[in-house]
């Protein structure tokens, strides 16, 4: 009887165990809640990327697909007006404008929107979006765009932009855009991406032809 | 005793599958988070790709509606060979990306000096690699012609960064007036 109880006092756990216990415990779960930690900050990380792509898509088929050629003007940023006074287009650029960039893309002239805003999503991280656009017309380069055409037999023919169109509202014989497109984000919350010198980039680059005219 | 000891052995097993059950679980969630960035990733290559390929559909469009008459009478005249070949990035200084350069890198439109003109984020180029000619309509008044066009783009944004797609495209061309449906 007395062997038993001697057994069961032995099997007990001490002091010592338990502090060995937490602290083996302690060690193993250390690294694990970095981990933790960590993964959520990269799922962050990830979810404001995604929000950058999507957003830079939606500018770019904004520009590419549904805006007016003649409403973009060249500049960093460009600016969107519409220069043959169509109530459509104003309308157009009203609600669209706003919805690409957010905040900021307003001008005294309640018709003219420039291509640079703030957006800031639910979760508090802000992004800023700004489109660059370049006239690639005739008088922009030393080589101008040209088009050619070689017929059967025949020698080569070349064919300059000026050949082809008059000049455009903005007077300048032209029939395609450089539009370059930027997002750029802070991964800290609240934080302007202009001033966090840690901020992520993207980049979309489209050439738009005038298929309008 | 040995029923103790026989216990004390099941521990360790315990302790292992334990270990063995948050080991997989943390490489999962880690492969979670890296599959996450490699599809963000590969996402912006296939956008970028994507606008330069839709470009070079819209220029080989402008050379249709702007070349409708010459277009139809390169086929007319038995033309086998590309007839959009000049639609080509490549080609047209302003329009050349070229391959990435490092100094690339440092693209920014928010910072002045960083973004000048004639200069490109990134690396890339478009062509028209086939047009045919698949049928043209002269009983209407309109005299139309329908073109497939496919053109190809390249986006290059460093090593290993590169993607390529590809655009077909089916349509009608009014042979004296250009316009396109």
């Amino acid at each position: 009887m007395q062997r038993i109880i001697n057994n069961i006092k032995k099997s007990g756990i001490t002091f010592v165990e338990v502090c060995v216990a937490f602290l083996i415990l302690g060690l193993v779960a250390l690294p694990v809640f970095q981990f933790l930690t960590g993964s959520v900050k990269e799922t962050e990380r990830y979810y404001t990327e995604t929000i950058a792509i999507s957003r830079a898509k939606f500018i770019m088929d904004s520009l590419m697909f549904q805006m007016p050629w003649q409403a973009i003007g060249a500049g960093n940023p460009c600016s969107f007006e519409d220069r043959k006074n169509n109530d459509g287009v104003k309308a157009f650029l009203r609600k669209s404008v706003p919805k690409m960039f957010g905040d900021g893309c307003e001008t005294v002239d309640s018709d003219v929107f420039k291509a640079d805003g703030l957006y800031q999503c639910r979760k508090g991280f802000m992004y800023r979006a700004r489109v660059k656009v370049e006239d690639l017309d005739e008088d922009s380069s030393s080589a101008p765009i040209q088009f050619t055409i070689e017929l059967p037999g025949k020698s080569k023919q070349y064919f300059k932009i000026k050949d082809l169109v008059p000049k455009d509202s903005y007077g300048k014989y032209n029939l395609m855009k450089k539009i370059v497109v930027q997002v750029k984000w802070s991964n800290s919350k609240n934080v302007d991406p202009k001033d966090d010198p840690h901020a992520k980039s993207i980049f979309l680059v489209g050439f738009k032809s005038d298929l309008e005219g | 005793m040995v029923a103790m000891n026989k216990k004390s052995g099941i521990a360790v097993v315990v302790v292992l599958f334990f270990a063995f059950s948050i080991a997989t679980i943390f490489f999962f969630m880690a492969h979670s988070n890296t599959n996450l960035a490699y599809q963000n990733k590969q996402t912006i290559y296939q956008m970028q790709a994507y606008y330069l390929a839709h470009s070079g559909m819209q220029h080989a469009k402008l050379q249709l509606r702007l070349l409708p008459k010459e277009t139809y009478e390169f086929f007319s005249a038995g033309g086998s060979t590309n007839v959009l070949v000049d639609v080509d990035s490549s080609q047209h200084i302003p329009i050349a990306m070229g391959a990435f350069k490092n100094q690339q890198a440092s693209y920014d439109l928010f910072k002045e000096g960083k973004a000048p003109d004639n200069t490109f984020p990134y690396g890339g180029k478009y062509h028209v690699e086939s047009i045919e000619l698949t049928g043209s309509h002269n009983r209407m008044k309109m005299i139309q012609d329908g073109y497939r066009v496919v053109v190809k783009a390249e986006v290059d944004s460093g090593p290993t960064k590169t993607f390529s797609t590809d655009l077909t495209e089916e349509m009608i061309v009014s042979r004296f007036t250009g316009g396109i449906n």
